[in-house]
């Protein structure tokens, strides 16, 4: 009984570490073609999504969920609907958080941190990353339904913010699945914290009203 | 016959004494008595988990939002993480009585007369500015019998506590320091308002369900 225990323990270990395995890709520049190709053909994505907040002091994670908008160019909105209701919209260069009804508006030209910040995170959930710049280096990986990027920043002002984002895109639409923001490891931590976004209900090339997206 | 004339100058100079947070209360100094810290219930009281709350930072006129989880690291120390809406970490500050560690802090927060003012706030909040046994000065009003206050000698300075309601021990209202450097401090039902009037600052703490 003991030894079949074993086997099945180790069968399973087998089996997780097959499913976690991601390749390198071999054929990086076409990859690439062919994710610039299918982000040029994405005007619009509608779709919700569940965040996941790591903090490894708190020892759980805190979770929202809304509603993810995106239209080209340059245009994003993440709608929290619970625990809470807040938004966050990146307009050209313009970025608002609102909670409780008051707003923050930030000048993403005037403050370049929070621009280079709504640059990552409108290039990762659009998917659209082949225009991330140099400041970033980027690793391509498979496993069997979706292709992983690792994307790590280079300079120090970024590092500070984020260490890696791992992007998890379908590999039948090249669309996100998901995006796990890892944060640079804290003082006295063993664990790095993060927020993890998964996306699902997805809806492209979909009208979505303008006015979503007024910042004022 | 003296007494009687030296009596009305007693009553304003024992009144001008009183703490602004009791004056309000028409509340008088009474007695002096002993107090146990850990019978005094601050709204952070239950930290075994985890705690977040919806955070709104007011500074002039500027506001500020995000996320603040509260968690009890040991007896004594409490660990206070704020982030961002979506997920990137503003600051991350260990607190006990004798020490005060900056885990993390984004740079525009990173500044001796802003960490000052988080560490005697949080200090205050959690009561880590006192020891565990403390005399104080006990405040009442007949008038308003449910309501009581303690006057403090803090670590930081004058510290005040408004009690409500009696015998719950569960604090309402604390008050610390004063001109510039005076926070006040509102424990609502799942709202705790810590205001510095002067300095223009206010931070918001609503709790989340998780």
């Amino acid at each position: 009984m003991k030894k079949v225990l074993v086997w099945a323990a180790m069968a399973f270990a087998s089996l997780s570490f097959s499913l976690q395995a991601a390749e390198p890709v071999s054929d990086v520049a076409d990859l690439k073609a062919k994710m610039q190709k299918a982000a040029a053909n994405v005007s619009s994505i509608q779709s919700d999504f569940t965040q996941e907040k790591y903090v490894s002091a708190m020892g759980n994670s805190m979770k929202s969920s809304g509603k993810f908008y995106y239209q080209k160019e340059n245009k994003v909105k993440l709608e929290y609907l619970a625990p809470f209701k807040q938004n966050l919209v990146m307009n050209g260069n313009k970025l608002m958080m609102e909670m409780n009804g008051k707003k923050n508006i930030m000048d993403a030209s005037a403050n370049p941190m929070a621009g280079e910040l709504k640059k990552v995170i409108s290039a990762c959930m659009s998917g659209d990353i082949a225009n991330m710049g140099e400041n970033y280096q980027l690793e391509f990986f498979v496993d069997g339904a979706n292709y992983l990027v690792k994307i790590t920043p280079k300079t120090a002002d970024i590092k500070k913010f984020a260490q890696q984002v791992d992007l998890y895109l379908d590999k039948k639409d090249f669309s996100v699945v998901k995006m796990k923001m890892i944060e640079p490891l804290k003082k006295g931590q063993s664990k790095n914290d993060y927020t993890e976004y998964t996306f699902s209900n997805k809806k492209l090339n979909e009208k979505v009203s303008d006015s979503i997206f007024v910042i004022k | 016959m003296r007494k009687y004339i030296l009596l009305p100058f007693l009553i304003v100079i024992m009144a001008g004494c009183t703490p602004k947070l009791f004056r309000n209360l028409d509340m008088r100094p009474a007695t002096s008595v002993k107090i146990h810290r850990g019978n005094l219930m601050p709204a952070f009281d239950h930290l075994d988990s985890a705690k977040y709350y919806s955070a709104q930072i007011d500074f002039k006129e500027n506001s500020m939002s995000g996320i603040l989880a509260l968690t009890k690291e040991s007896e004594g120390r409490f660990r206070m993480v704020m982030m961002t809406t979506f997920g990137v970490s503003l600051f991350d500050f260990s607190v006990s009585r004798d020490s005060f560690i900056v885990n993390s802090c984004m740079e525009q927060m990173n500044k001796k007369v802003v960490l000052n003012i988080l560490e005697k706030d949080f200090r205050s909040l959690f009561m880590l500015n006192v020891p565990e046994h403390f005399s104080a000065i006990y405040y009442k009003n007949p008038q308003k019998p449910d309501w009581i206050g303690y006057g403090v000698k803090a670590d930081d300075g004058e510290c005040d506590y408004l009690i409500y309601p009696k015998g719950t021990n569960f604090v309402r209202n604390i008050q610390n320091g004063c001109c510039i450097k005076r926070m006040n401090a509102v424990f609502d039902e799942q709202v705790v308002t810590i205001h510095h009037p002067k300095l223009k600052l206010k931070l918001i703490l609503t709790e989340l369900q998780q």
